[in-house]
């Protein structure tokens, strides 16, 4: 049998007569898509019209379970098995990387203001040079937060102090994610003249990890963050170099006293 | 928390079986295989015709499942009539983004082996058996009507154009054949 043009509908807006209607149409799935939205939408909220559709819905999937059953092939288990397993993990890493995203961005504005305070005391202001005591004890504040905010995961700090003859200074901040694959690093450093920066992570052997490349803005403010898959708990130090390979900043990465 | 894998499940056994799926839990996943995969895949072979086509049904009512999950309600209706709405409504789909491509057969629900005498003990070969006595109380043009709806996915509309039988009385029977399909089921539990 010829199976004969669909009509287009015209439906905007839905009111439970309608919807009581279409719900055969509906719960065998033969509706157009628009349709389908339009009456979920009002499923969603109307407990009438949804306890006619659970009615009908239970006749349909009788339909299904009266078929002569045939068994499905040995090996699908596993395949449905990685692929909701799968799935979930990935939901379960996005919701992670969605937290720690957040999480920089709250770093990035409050370190930033942090290495801003730093540059300016070291100028010789005094008045900034408590404003950037008084931000230093939030800070401590708010990383014991995070502490515990993160659990099992730790959050270590890094003060970047300028060396000899050099001038500016920051903070940086290492997240170890404890066998997650994602650890990440943020740097925020002040009082740095134009140019070209680099910041790296520095290994227990030596051995030397980029972070990023950074421009001063016109504040002399420079900040990186990269994500990593490989864990970052060997690394000892935060080293910002010019564009020389001169070092200009670094500072050993400590672990945070939560207690 | 361990679930049954045969029996009955109690509604506060399927909404913790759901939120454990929404976790990834692997044991809520293989509960829900071991007592669903074979009605959804049987519903994909019928309205789908391959194995493979199959196959990718149940794979994918079980990962629409996992992300359902969390708006699985079981005062709303039992967790098998849910599964097996979300795998129709998939396989329909399926049939419609793939019409005009060749299919095999489909089975008409007039094609249904009857009853068997000596009736399996597991929970799925009941509902079976019930949803088997349930179909046997429609009339042929019941049979007929919900069997172009559901395994070849035709809307009211298209049924009663191509039967030539006034829109309202198509809908008057699809409704009634699947409020007595419900009907039946609810007497024999």
């Amino acid at each position: 049998m010829a199976r004969p043009t669909s009509p287009a509908s015209s439906v905007s807006t839905v009111a439970c007569a309608e919807v009581r209607e279409r719900l055969d149409d509906y719960v065998l799935g033969a509706l157009l898509e628009d349709d389908t939205r339009r009456l979920s939408r009002h499923l969603e909220w109307c407990a009438g019209c949804r306890k006619e559709l659970a009615e009908l819905e239970e006749g349909v999937a009788a339909v299904g379970l009266a078929l002569e059953p045939i068994a499905p092939p040995a090996e699908l288990e596993a395949k449905v098995l990685e692929r909701v397993v799968e799935a979930a993990g990935a939901r379960a890493r996005e919701r992670r990387r969605f937290r720690i995203v957040t999480t920089i961005a709250v770093l990035a504005t409050f370190f930033g203001v942090a290495a801003l305070g730093y540059a300016a005391a070291v100028t010789g202001r005094l008045e900034r040079l408590q404003a950037e005591t008084a931000t230093a004890v939030e800070q401590a504040k708010v990383l014991e937060g995070l502490v515990d905010a993160f659990g099992g995961q730790q959050i270590l700090p890094a003060r970047l102090a300028p060396v000899e003859g050099r001038q500016g200074g920051g903070q940086a901040v290492v997240y170890l994610s404890r066998g997650e694959s994602s650890d990440w690093v943020l740097v925020i450093a002040g009082g740095l003249p134009q140019g070209q920066y680099h910041a790296s992570l520095v290994h227990g052997s030596g051995i030397e990890v980029p972070i990023g490349e950074m421009f001063p803005n016109r504040e002399g403010q420079v900040s990186a963050y990269r994500f990593f898959t490989q864990d970052l708990t060997s690394f000892r130090r935060i080293v910002v170099t010019d564009a020389r390979g001169g070092v200009v900043l670094r500072g050993v990465i400590q672990p945070v006293a939560s207690g | 928390m361990a679930f049954p894998i045969e029996g009955p499940l109690t509604p506060e056994v399927e909404r913790q079986l759901m939120r454990d799926l929404t976790l990834g839990n692997e044991e809520a996943v293989r509960v829900l295989y071991a007592r669903f995969s074979r009605p959804v895949y049987t519903l994909g072979r019928r309205l789908l015709g391959t194995p493979e086509m199959a196959e990718e049904l149940t794979q994918d009512v079980f990962l629409a499942a996992w992300r359902k999950a969390p708006r699985f309600d079981p005062a709303r209706g039992r967790l098998s009539t849910w599964l097996m709405t979300i795998a129709h409504n998939l396989a329909v789909d399926r049939i419609r983004h793939d019409r005009g491509t060749t299919r095999p057969p489909l089975v008409l629900v007039d094609e249904l082996p009857e009853p068997l005498d000596l009736p399996e003990e597991d929970e799925a070969a009941l509902n079976r058996e019930t949803a088997r006595r349930a179909m046997a109380t429609l009339s042929p043009a019941e049979r007929k009507l919900l069997s172009l709806a559901y395994f070849h996915g035709w809307t009211a509309r298209e049924i009663a154009l191509a039967d030539g039988i006034p829109l309202g009385t198509v809908k008057t029977r699809l409704r009634t054949a699947l409020i007595r399909l419900r009907k039946s089921q609810i007497k024999d539990e």
